[in-house]
């Protein structure tokens, strides 16, 4: 009997030592060896970049001599964020796109940092700013500011004969004709050239505010998918998508460009003219300098300039063992020292190799202001200096989508909608009511 | 006579020297399988009744109980249906194609000689190909307008649909791209070919049976545990299907081209949990997909009674 007793008490103590080491491990928290020692800095969310990035960082790093900055490579990622939460490794700054900030901000993760950016809020676009405010704090710096114009392909208007007047989004009916006007295909109906790519779902925003509306009301708690206006917005841009060939055409077309290298859409004359963001016109100088391109601004009914913003921030856990330094970071880091050091240091290597500087557009101001003024000279590139002159101009027209707290899953929600429309699978209204009550019930269980 | 239960039985075996070295030699393995399977896994169930989310994560509030409401939301998400739906005909288009291209492939490299080795090398290789690899070559290949796909079938004279754009052929993409990774099947099926008796094709033959009654009466029976083996593999595959769909149509950048006609259900599950933090919610999924497939599961081996036979085994 004895035997017996041993033989299951052996077995039940393998099986009670698995289940300890479940418990213990599923318990530990790591000995972080990351822990804030004073002076230390956990950043995440900034790894090794260009140019731009590694010389702002080290001019942050500069301010701040006495922290040792840890800065690992990546950037940021919703699910490793969430893991470095849960396993209590929290970084003490993060870098992540605004749209993210305030559905971090919602759910009590950041910690307001009002007091640390009174000092220098007044440097920073309103509109970036905004985009880090939630519930009347604001909850760190914005970074980058990526703004759309037109990007127009000369070359092709010529091919055309097409004015370049015709190139504008005021008159829609114009609008469409143009396009229409611009599309080349080939013999067996394939499109060879797209004449507008109106850029949707992308900058569907921008389209709704073309009738001066928003797809979200501004304390970001009320969706405003299924206006008339974005419906209307909805119907024109696929009515260009549909006049050019139709979606699978188009999307199969669209698929086959290549924005970033020396073969783009411009070289290749496979675009007409489209919105984008201004940071293409610094891969355009770079991979193509002697493109036939013109900049101008996307306008609404009204034919006044307007411009969309987007771009990532710097933000603070509440776990933050380290906020006073996090501070001191994202203020240098975004400092108009910092762009300016960066700026030069660009523009001095493009010098040195031929190629041409078209700025560096950014979320602060005054550093954008002083760029232009003290950094920036032509390289007898005057389609690229008069796309840095409307750059310059257009922040003051330009707006960001209002933070929300349920920001992921509006756009979703539009994604999902418009990309419905244009497989046909629902007509824009539908599509827009079913997006708006998606969005509506993300928003609700979110707030 | 009764004899002794299996768990005597099984306690008995500890008398054997030999029994405690095989337990030592698994331990890493049942450690293994405690943390990074088991554990999460009640974890996630427990989970699914609460309302885990990102303040629970960040530790600023604790977790509570919200009882079946994550499960009642399954009912109420529309989403959870037309994923589901795209999950299963998804399906039960990649598992039947697998397993024929996979057979007739590990038929054809038993009839070829000395060049065996070299074409199963050639074969198996897209399944080791990373998915992630996959998902951006299917954009590639199966491009409406320049890819590979429908330049070959133009040649001879068939207008290719435009693959990757068209809501109809997101799903046929996505199995054609998963069918031509069916190395992995091969393999086991050419291994199952090779199991069947010679003698058994000799004396068919002998009968008169034609090569058709031979494959249908002799082959397929005798190979049938690795069928029904790669089904059931095949079928949860697909069910948990991801990457390559979320690589192609939802990754970064891709807000034009995503798709509902792929949002598969996993993908929709990775949306909830790492997307809008609803973790309670995901978890639930999680647990729906996994009752899902376990019902699957016990369909196919009920079925399998009357299709499977196991050599040495007696039907009554």
């Amino acid at each position: 009997m004895s035997r017996g007793w041993k033989r299951s008490a052996a077995a039940l103590a393998v099986v009670a030592l698995c289940g300890v080491m479940t418990v213990a491990f599923a318990n530990a928290k790591p000995t972080s060896n990351t822990s804030a020692a004073a002076g230390t800095l956990n950043i995440y969310g900034f790894g090794p970049g260009d140019d731009v990035q590694e010389n702002r960082a080290a001019y942050a790093k500069e301010q701040l001599n006495n922290t040792t900055i840890n800065r690992p490579a990546g950037d940021f990622n919703d699910q490793a964020f969430l893991t470095r939460l849960a396993s209590g490794d929290v970084p003490d700054l993060v870098r992540m796109g605004r749209p993210r900030v305030a559905q971090y901000a919602a759910k009590g993760v950041l910690q307001p940092m009002d007091a640390c950016v009174k000092s220098v809020k007044s440097q920073y676009r309103v509109g970036a700013l905004r985009a880090m405010t939630y519930k009347g704090h604001i909850y760190g710096l914005p970074e980058f500011t990526n703004q759309i114009t037109l990007i127009v392909n000369q070359s092709a208007f010529k091919d055309a004969r097409v004015p370049i007047s015709a190139a504008q989004t005021k008159n829609w009916k114009q609008l469409l004709a143009t396009a229409k006007k611009l599309t080349k295909k080939d013999s067996n109906g394939d499109l060879t050239r797209i004449g507008f790519d109106p850029k949707i779902p992308e900058f569907f925003p921008l389209w709704v505010k073309w009738y001066g509306k928003d797809i979200i009301s501004k304390n970001g708690l009320k969706a405003q998918l299924n206006s008339k206006e974005a419906i209307a917005a909805l119907t024109f841009t696929v009515s260009i998508v549909n006049a050019e060939g139709g979606w699978n055409k188009f999307n199969a077309f669209r698929q086959t460009m290549d924005f970033f290298g020396k073969q783009n859409p411009l070289v290749k004359d496979q675009l007409g003219f489209w919105p984008m963001e201004s940071f293409i016109y610094n891969v355009f100088s770079n991979n193509s300098p002697d493109v036939d391109l013109v900049a101008k601004f996307f306008t609404n009914r009204k034919g006044g300039p307007i411009t969309m913003f987007s771009g990532n921030g710097w933000v603070v856990p509440k776990a933050s063992k380290n906020a006073t330094d996090a501070c001191a970071y994202m203020k240098a880091v975004t400092s108009v020292k910092a762009w300016l050091d960066a700026a030069k240091k660009r523009y001095d290597a493009r010098k040195r190799s031929g190629a041409t500087f078209t700025g560096v557009y950014t979320a602060n101001t005054a550093a954008d202001k002083k760029t232009y003024e003290d950094i920036y000279q032509s390289f007898g590139k005057p389609q690229f200096d008069n796309a840095v002159k409307l750059l310059v101009a257009a922040p003051k027209y330009g707006f960001e989508l209002p933070p929300s707290p349920a920001g992921q899953q509006v756009l979703d929600a539009m994604n999902a909608g418009i990309n419905r429309v244009l497989a046909g699978q629902q007509s824009p209204k539908a599509a827009l009511n079913q997006a708006q009550k998606e969005a509506q019930t993300a928003i609700n269980g979110a707030k | 006579m009764p004899g002794p239960s299996r768990a005597r039985h099984w306690f008995a075996g500890f008398r054997e020297r030999e029994t405690w070295i095989a337990y030592v030699f698994i331990i890493p393995w049942i450690f293994g399988f405690v943390v990074l399977t088991l554990g999460p896994m009640l974890f996630s169930f427990y989970y699914s009744f609460t309302n885990y989310g990102l303040q629970q994560i960040a530790g600023i509030e604790s977790t509570k109980s919200v009882g079946l409401k994550n499960y009642r939301q399954l009912l109420d998400d529309p989403k959870i249906a037309s994923s589901l739906k795209n999950t299963f005909i998804y399906t039960v288009m990649m598992v039947p194609g697998k397993i024929i291209v996979a057979l007739l492939l590990a038929m054809t490299l038993m009839r070829i000689g000395k060049l065996a080795g070299f074409f199963r090398t050639i074969f198996y290789l897209p399944h080791i190909t990373p998915p992630v690899a996959v998902g951006v070559l299917v954009l590639y290949l199966f491009n409406g307008q320049i890819g590979i796909v429908n330049k070959g079938l133009g040649y001879i004279g068939i207008n290719g649909p435009y693959w990757t754009s068209d809501p109809t052929w997101i799903k046929p993409t996505l199995a054609i791209m998963d069918i031509w990774a069916c190395g992995g099947t091969m393999v086991i099926l050419l291994a199952a070919l090779y199991g069947v008796p010679r003698q058994l094709y000799e004396a068919a033959a002998m009968d008169g049976a034609s090569a058709w009654r031979r494959f249908r009466d002799v082959t397929l029976p005798m190979i049938s545990p690795a069928l029904f083996f790669c089904f059931i593999i095949l079928t949860l595959a697909g069910l948990n299907t991801f990457t390559q769909a979320y690589t192609a149509f939802f990754g970064a950048g891709q807000a034009g081209s995503q798709s509902e006609a792929a949002l598969f259900y996993s993908i929709y599950l990775f949306q909830n949990a790492f997307r809008y933090f609803n973790m309670g919610f995901a978890s639930a999924m999680a647990w729906l997909l996994f009752a899902i497939s376990l019902t699957i599961t016990f369909i196919n081996i009920g079925v399998s009674r009357r299709f499977v036979y196991y050599q040495g085994e007696q039907r009554k």
